[in-house]
């Protein structure tokens, strides 16, 4: 295994307010990482310094043995990282397969060729009907879909997800949790941001925790959960309460 | 298939439109109000590309026609250098002109472009006031009469031009389509609907926003040269004025902003009923202005994705009716039919 990604003591201040505080971990291809946190922790902001969106106070982001710190999105982007947002941001003047498309002409020029490749992504997350509407008459959930499939389509070889399971029912977790492993299998290295701990639990080979701005844990999910620091600032109470 | 449609009915309306001088434009004042209308369809095909396409609204697209427009009438007064060859650098000019304003306002989010667009416009109406040595000022440059003069782009008479611009209006509506399709196309919408996540996904903003203002610049350019052939001249209001650049504009929001077929409907229903405006009441002076005027709020309140969706809007007002278990969701209907009970308040919806 090979470290694809590492983030060394990286801060991000907003005035005063101190999204990110020395965070340096690493990430080995093929993971599914998993990072948690409660509100305002930072997640988010780290997922907007690792994909280019803002840019860090101090520290670096490795990535593919490049050194990515102040690099603009698009060329993180061809490089490999993509992302999705916890709001979800599409193209809503464009229909479901244009959307997916925008993603698929990072590899091609050629309009067929994208379309091919957003089709197949489409498939895979179950949008293929759907193709042709317009975005704006998507549920949220679909909207979700439509977002990962259209970073797939970037062939991404480290994919963000920026709570993408949330809001969803058990049912369509089942779903989307297949489609994480099915994509981890092919060689695709992840971080999921979720609130669902059991299903980050279940899902990750490591767990990252943040609270106030700094990396409180990181490690398997079974010492992890066991942490007294994480039960204590991220759960605020005991044990039962989080296994509850 | 909806594509080889617009291709079909682009066909059939240049057909129609390649007839009118047979059998309807006996005299060169209605043929003078059809080229006019053609101008300002590519006129706002060309403005489409960067502000309907793109989203980044020029106000001041008149700035790149009188580029085009005064490069290759100075270029024939001055050196006699004919308009065919004089297109090109007017064009250059143009795409100079729109990376040096782009560069620096592509980078800012915000107001800055519109803002930037507007006010070049002004300062070029201004410098065509005042450097008189270059541009002879006010009253404009004349293009010397020469007769019939194909290769000094000069005909005695109006059908040549009618024929030039009908072409230069097919060649825009194609290349429109063109980037519609494209790669291209498909990037300056995504930065259009949004930009933070056009850029995550690979999109280079400040180099797609460029090529699509360069490009954008290029064809308002070419127009003006035709215009000012055709016309004889050129002047500082007429060439930068803010009321051209407004047309401009007009034409494609009317029309539809960022759809294929806005700048066509719109330039070929606007110009001729502001003319016949003017003609019906040529006793008051700028009732075209008032006409304009109150188009554009009328589309911005009742129609405000312009007339190419009215035939969507009574798709929608059918569809109820002839299988409602289409409707797809609860929230799509109650969102299209509010935007029904819109149409049916508009008198111009038929």
């Amino acid at each position: 295994m090979t470290t694809i990604l590492e983030v060394k003591e990286l801060n991000k201040a907003f005035g005063g307010l101190q999204a990110v505080r020395n965070v340096s971990f690493a990430v080995e291809e093929g993971d599914i990482v998993g990072l948690i946190g409660p509100n305002g922790a930072g997640k988010t902001t780290l997922f907007n310094l690792i994909s280019g969106v803002e840019q860090q106070t101090s520290g670096q982001v490795r990535f593919c043995d490049h050194d990515v710190s102040g690099w603009r999105p698009h060329r993180i982007a061809a490089l490999g990282i993509c992302r999705t947002f916890q709001t979800v941001r599409l193209f809503p003047g464009m229909t479901v397969l244009a959307n997916a498309m925008v993603g698929a002409f990072l590899h091609t020029s050629v309009p067929a060729e994208a379309e091919a490749r957003a089709e197949e992504a489409l498939k895979l997350v179950e949008l293929y009907p759907d193709r042709h509407r317009p975005t704006r008459s998507l549920t949220l959930v679909d909207r979700k879909r439509l977002e990962m499939a259209r970073a797939l389509c970037t062939n991404p070889k480290l994919l963000l997800l920026d709570e993408v399971m949330a809001g969803l029912n058990p049912q369509e977790i089942t779903v989307a949790l297949d489609v994480i492993r099915r994509l981890s299998e092919t060689g695709l290295t992840l971080i999921v941001v979720e609130h669902l701990l059991k299903v980050i639990m279940q899902l990750s080979h490591r767990v990252l925790v943040m609270d106030y701005g700094l990396l409180i844990a990181d490690g398997p999910p079974e010492v992890v959960r066991r942490d007294p620091k994480v039960i204590k600032a991220y759960i605020g109470g005991t044990e039962e309460s989080y296994n509850a | 298939m909806s594509k080889d449609r617009d291709l079909l009915a682009a066909f059939l309306l240049l057909l129609v439109l390649a007839s009118l001088p047979w059998w309807a434009l006996k005299n060169s004042y209605t043929m003078g109000i059809v080229i006019n209308a053609l101008a300002f369809v590519s006129l706002g095909l060309a403005w489409n590309i960067i502000s309907g396409f793109g989203g980044q609204l020029s106000m001041g697209h008149a700035a790149f026609y009188g580029l085009g427009g005064y490069t290759s009438a100075l270029l024939l007064t001055r050196l006699g250098i004919t308009p065919w060859v004089g297109m090109v650098p007017g064009m250059v000019m143009a795409v100079f002109a729109g990376l040096i304003l782009g560069y620096p306002s592509f980078r800012l989010s915000g107001v800055y472009f519109k803002l930037v667009t507007f006010t070049f416009g002004l300062i070029l109406e201004i410098v065509a006031r005042s450097w008189i040595n270059l541009t002879e000022g006010d009253p404009g440059v004349k293009i010397p009469l020469l007769g019939n003069a194909p290769a000094m782009y000069q005909f005695d008479s109006a059908w040549p031009y009618y024929y030039i611009i009908l072409g230069l209006a097919a060649l825009y509506f194609l290349i429109s389509r063109w980037v519609l399709r494209s790669r291209f196309g498909f990037y300056l919408q995504a930065l259009r609907d949004d930009q933070v996540a056009a850029e995550t996904l690979g999109i280079n903003s400040l180099r797609m926003k460029l090529t699509g203002f360069a490009l954008s610049a290029a064809m308002a350019a070419l127009v003006g040269t035709f215009v000012t052939q055709y016309l004889l001249f050129i002047d500082p209001a007429s060439g930068f004025g803010m009321f051209t650049s407004v047309k401009i504009a007009l034409v494609a929001i009317v029309g539809g902003t960022g759809a294929l077929w806005g700048p066509v409907i719109g330039g070929l229903f606007l110009i001729p009923l502001a003319e016949l405006a003017n003609a019906q009441f040529s006793n008051i002076t700028g009732v075209d202005v008032v006409l304009y005027s109150a188009v554009l709020i009328l589309t911005a309140m009742f129609l405000p994705r312009g007339l190419v969706s009215i035939p969507d809007l009574l798709r929608v007002r059918r569809a109820p009716q002839v299988a409602p278990e289409e409707q797809p969701l609860p929230e799509q209907k109650s969102r299209l039919s509010g935007e029904l009970g819109l149409t049916e308040a508009n008198p111009k919806a038929e």
